[in-house]
């Protein structure tokens, strides 16, 4: 494995962060906000991965990629729980309608 | 200087476009199946990276378990009003902020590309043996943290749903004192024909196999006082109906039918116990009637409402 490849693997980790971080700001719709936040997971995960596969962090990186993915999912099964419940009660999937706390 | 390999820099710019695209577009079905393109390709990229295991984990979450969620959270939006801007009015901060994001990272890497020696030897053949070996042993703690989030969520998404899903249909269970009380005066009524027409065609067989069904239960249940003269009052209601129905007629189907009630005594007076003695007395008018299956019904939900409380 060459060190350019790693570098690569880090480049398009950061800009698959920046894409998630622009789905997040940019978009209404709350699928496509939880899609971000997944987006911007995964570009940790591949950075995570980049790394070990650079051999800075050992094995230790693929267990805390593991650890990671479980957090981003169960993370997406909460976030779709509550889009169903937002289309439900309120027949939106505007994020930006729900802007107060009660009700 | 080597470059990064064609396989590479192929997936990669696969899953720049992709992610991007899946950002911009206003569809959410070609926005979802885009992010699962892109998480697909990550996968593919783990794998080139010395990490298959890692890559199949990827795949078979996020294509398979994640972008399938997606794919139902959008058909459970479909009857829903579009948003007439699919963009937010943040967007422009979104750019500035993810074009940050993306230079501070890239510069941050770029620093640590100096550490990085020119060839690297991967400290794993990437199988799943030495992974499960280390959860196992040193993180064995955190294995177990994550199976509690992993359950803390489960718990949490259905709870959510649940919630949303009850109070649409039915908003008198809203477990308010009044509407309780509203629906305690509709019941009788509404209980008070069906009786009307179950009676003539109703009972038929021997009263003294009624009374026996009535009197075993009463004993073997410990009631309330006011439960137990109402199961009284419905025993010699029964009788009368036995009585009416031995003159009227004697079928087969007539025969059938009077079972039921006879059955549905038991559970009842058992959920009786269950629901406390408020709602005992509450519904005390409506209990001379047999347990039609309506009743049955609405009871349902009440007594696990009253449980909750």
């Amino acid at each position: 494995m060459s060190r350019e490849t790693i570098l690569f693997a880090l480049y398009l980790s950061a800009a698959l962060a920046g894409v998630g971080v622009y789905g997040l700001f940019a978009r209404r719709n709350i699928v496509f906000v939880v899609m971000s936040i997944e987006l911007l997971f995964n570009a940790a995960i591949l950075a995570l991965v980049a790394l070990t596969a650079a051999g800075l962090v050992g094995l230790n990186g693929i267990a805390a990629v593991l650890f990671f993915l479980a957090v981003g999912v169960s993370e997406v099964a909460v976030g779709f729980a509550l889009a169903i419940a937002m289309l439900r009660t309120r027949r939106s999937a505007d994020v930006t309608e729900f802007s107060e706390l009660r009700g | 200087m080597s470059s990064p390999g064609v396989l590479v820099v192929v997936l990669a710019a696969l899953a720049l476009v992709a992610s991007l695209y899946a950002v911009r577009t206003r569809y959410v079905l070609r926005s979802v199946l885009s992010f699962g393109l892109v998480f697909f390709v990550l996968g593919f990229m783990y794998m080139a990276l010395g990490q298959p295991f890692v890559g199949l984990v990827q795949i078979l979450l996020y294509v398979g378990g994640v972008a399938v969620l997606a794919v139902f959270a959008f058909i459970s939006s479909l009857n829903v009003k579009e948003t007439e801007p699919a963009m937010a009015p943040t967007s422009e901060v979104g750019a500035i902020a993810g074009s940050l994001t993306t230079l501070l990272l890239a510069a941050t890497f770029y620093e640590l590309g100096r550490f990085l020696p020119a060839t690297i030897e991967p400290p794993t053949d990437g199988s799943a043996v030495g992974i499960g070996t280390l959860l196992m042993t040193r993180h064995l703690l955190e294995f177990e943290i994550i199976s509690i989030l992993l359950l803390a969520s489960l718990v949490a998404s259905l709870a959510i749903i649940r919630h949303g899903r009850r109070e649409k249909p039915q908003p008198a269970a809203a477990a308010s004192v009044s509407a309780e009380t509203r629906e305690a005066e509709a019941r009788p009524t509404a209980e008070a024909e069906r009786p009307r027409k179950k009676r003539p065609i109703g009972p038929v067989r021997e009263t003294g196999d009624a009374s026996a069904s009535e009197a075993s239960v009463a004993p073997s249940v410990p009631q309330t006082t006011t439960e137990a003269g109402e199961a009284k009052a419905s025993a010699s209601s029964e009788a009368e109906n036995a009585q009416e129905a031995r003159k009227s007629s004697s079928t087969s189907k007539s025969r059938a039918r009077r079972e039921t009630p006879a059955e549905n005594a038991k559970p009842r007076d058992a959920k009786k116990k269950s629901t406390g003695s408020a709602r005992g007395t509450r519904s005390a008018s409506s209990r001379g009637s047999e347990g039609t299956r309506r009743s049955r019904r609405s009871r349902g939900p009440e007594s696990a409402q009253g449980d909750e409380r």
